[in-house]
C-alpha cells in the first residue's frame, strides 16, 4: 500500500478530533493497512499518557457508591466487536463495518453516466458529503476540480490518473488545485468519496453531469 | 519505555508521566481519600499494578480492585473532559467511562496496550459519541483544521520519506515539540491557550507543530499525493 493518511489524520483520529466523515473512511483504512494501525496504537499511548498527567479533580465518594450500585446488575460483556475501538461515534461505526466487509447492500444505487453509479450516504456531517462510487472497468471518470479538498478511499479495483495508481485500501487527499481526470482499472472500481464541496466537473458534458450530481 | 526518563527543562510536566511528576501533583490536588489510595502511593505509577486490576475485575468482577482503578483515573478523567470544555458533563461522562470499563474489562489484551491507553480510547470515545450525538462543533474545530491542513499540504512535498524504524514516532520530537502536540490534539486546546500555558507566543506555536508533523510525516513511509 502507497496511499496513507498523513499524520495530521492520524492524530486528530486518535485524539478523538476528527470529523465524523473522515473518522469512518481512517476506521475503514485502519482495517486494511497494519502499518497505520500501529501508528495510531503509538498515538493512543500519548493519549494514555495525557490522561495520567493531568492536574487530578476531587471526585467525591457518593459517586462511586452509585456507581457500584449500577454496575451491580451488569454483566461483563464477553463477545465485543474489534469495531468498538475504533475512533468513531457509536452511531457511525456499524457502517465502517459494513465498508470494511465491502457490504453495499443497503445503499441507494443511481446511474450517474452509463459506467458510473453513486450512492449518497447520509452521514449528517455538516461539513462533508459523502459518497460511494462504482466505476465500470477502464471508465473514464469525467475532468474535474474540487472547490474544496476530496478525500477518496479505494475500496475495490484501483483508479488511476497522471500521478499515479491508486489501489484497494490506499487513502487519497486532493485538493483544489488538483483538475484530474481518473481512469478505473481493469476490474473497475468502488471508493468512498468525501468532499467538502460538491465536484465541479470542467470536461466537454460537464454542465450535465454537475446538474445530474447536483 | 525509554520515553519515561525525559528532562523538564521547566514546571511543565505533561511528557510521560513518572514517579516524580505523580509527587508534584499529588501536592497540590485533591483526591478522593480512601484506603486503597493512601496505603499504595508508591505503587500509583506502576502500570503492572493496574493490569493486575483490570484483569481481576474481568475475570471475578472484583470490586476492590474496580475501586483502585477509581481512585486513580476517575480525578483524572473528570479533569481530562473539564479541559476539554464539557464541564457540565464531565461527572456524567465519567460515569459512563467506568461503566464501560466494567463491561468491556473482558476486552483488555495487555499485549496490545497499557491500562491508561485502554481507558484513554473509552474516554475518546464516550466524548466522540457525545458530541456527535449532540451535533455540537468544538469551539475550535474550524481554526484546528484549516491551519493544520494548510501547513500539512506545504510540508508534505518537502518530507524527506525515511522508512526507518522506530519504536514509538513520538521520540522523533524534543519536548517542546511534543508538549504543542499533546495540548493542541490531545487536550484539544486552541493555539492562544496552548501558546499562554507553554509561555512561547501562537506562532512558535503554529511553528512547532509544523516542524513536529514535518518530523513524523518523514518518517510515516509510502507515498501521499
Amino acid at each position: 500500500m502507497n496511499y496513507h493518511p498523513d499524520i495530521d489524520f492520524l492524530l486528530k483520529y486518535s485524539s478523538g478530533q476528527l470529523e465524523p466523515a473522515l473518522s469512518v473512511a481512517i476506521g475503514v483504512h485502519l482495517q486494511d493497512c497494519e502499518s497505520c494501525r500501529e501508528k495510531v496504537s503509538q498515538l493512543e499511548d500519548v493519549g494514555g499518557q495525557t490522561l495520567e498527567s493531568v492536574a487530578e479533580e476531587s471526585v467525591s465518594d457518593e459517586f462511586f457508591n452509585k456507581l457500584l450500585a449500577d454496575v451491580e446488575e451488569l454483566p461483563i460483556e464477553q463477545n465485543i466487536s474489534p469495531f468498538e475501538e475504533c475512533a468513531v461515534a457509536e452511531m457511525d461505526r456499524p457502517f465502517v463495518q459494513q465498508l470494511s466487509e465491502r457490504n453495499y447492500e443497503n445503499l441507494q444505487w443511481e446511474k450517474v453516466t452509463k459506467n458510473i453509479s453513486k450512492a449518497t450516504v447520509a452521514m449528517n456531517d455538516p461539513r462533508f458529503q459523502m459518497e460511494l462510487l462504482k466505476f465500470a472497468p477502464r471508465a473514464k471518470i469525467p475532468k474535474h476540480t474540487h472547490s474544496g479538498s476530496e478525500y477518496t478511499l479505494v475500496l475495490e479495483g484501483d483508479f488511476s490518473d497522471k500521478d499515479g495508481t491508486y489501489r484497494t485500501g490506499e487513502f487519497i487527499v486532493n485538493d483544489s488545485s488538483v483538475e484530474h481526470q481518473p481512469l478505473a482499472g481493469d476490474e473497475g472500481c468502488v471508493c468512498l468519496a468525501i468532499t467538502d464541496a460538491p465536484l465541479k466537473f470542467t470536461g466537454t458534458f460537464g454542465p450535465i453531469i454537475n446538474w445530474w450530481v447536483n | 519505555m525509554g520515553l519515561i526518563q525525559r528532562q523538564y527543562s521547566d514546571n511543565l510536566v505533561y511528557w510521560p508521566v513518572n514517579a516524580k511528576q505523580n509527587t508534584n501533583l499529588k501536592g497540590k490536588t485533591k483526591t478522593m481519600s480512601s484506603e486503597s489510595s493512601s496505603n499504595n502511593l508508591s505503587l500509583q505509577q506502576d502500570p503492572v499494578r493496574w493490569r493486575h486490576h483490570l484483569l481481576a475485575v474481568a475475570e471475578k468482577r472484583d470490586k476492590n480492585a474496580y475501586q483502585a482503578l477509581y481512585v486513580h483515573f476517575a480525578p483524572k478523567i473528570k479533569s481530562f473532559y473539564l479541559q476539554k470544555g464539557l464541564a457540565s458533563k464531565a461527572e456524567e461522562l465519567m460515569h459512563e467511562v467506568f461503566i464501560k470499563i466494567w463491561q468491556k474489562a473482558a476486552s483488555y489484551n495487555p499485549e496490545k496496550a497499557k491500562v491508561s491507553t485502554w481507558i484513554f480510547t473509552i474516554v475518546r470515545n464516550s466524548r466522540i459519541d457525545y458530541l456527535r450525538k449532540k451535533k455540537i462543533d468544538e469551539v475550535n474545530e474550524d481554526d484546528c483544521a484549516e491551519s493544520y491542513e494548510e501547513s500539512a499540504f506545504e510540508e508534505q512535498l518537502d518530507a524527506e520519506r525515511t522508512k526507518q524504524q522506530i519504536s514509538n514516532l513520538f521520540e522523533l520530537l524534543n519536548d517542546e515539540q511534543r508538549h504543542v502536540i499533546q495540548k493542541v490534539y490531545f487536550e484539544d486546546k486552541s493555539h492562544q491557550i496552548a501558546a499562554e500555558e507553554l509561555d512561547m507566543t501562537p506562532g512558535v506555536v503554529k511553528s512547532r507543530i509544523r516542524s513536529a508533523l514535518k518530523i513524523l510525516r518523514s518518517h510515516m513511509g509510502g507515498t501521499r499525493l
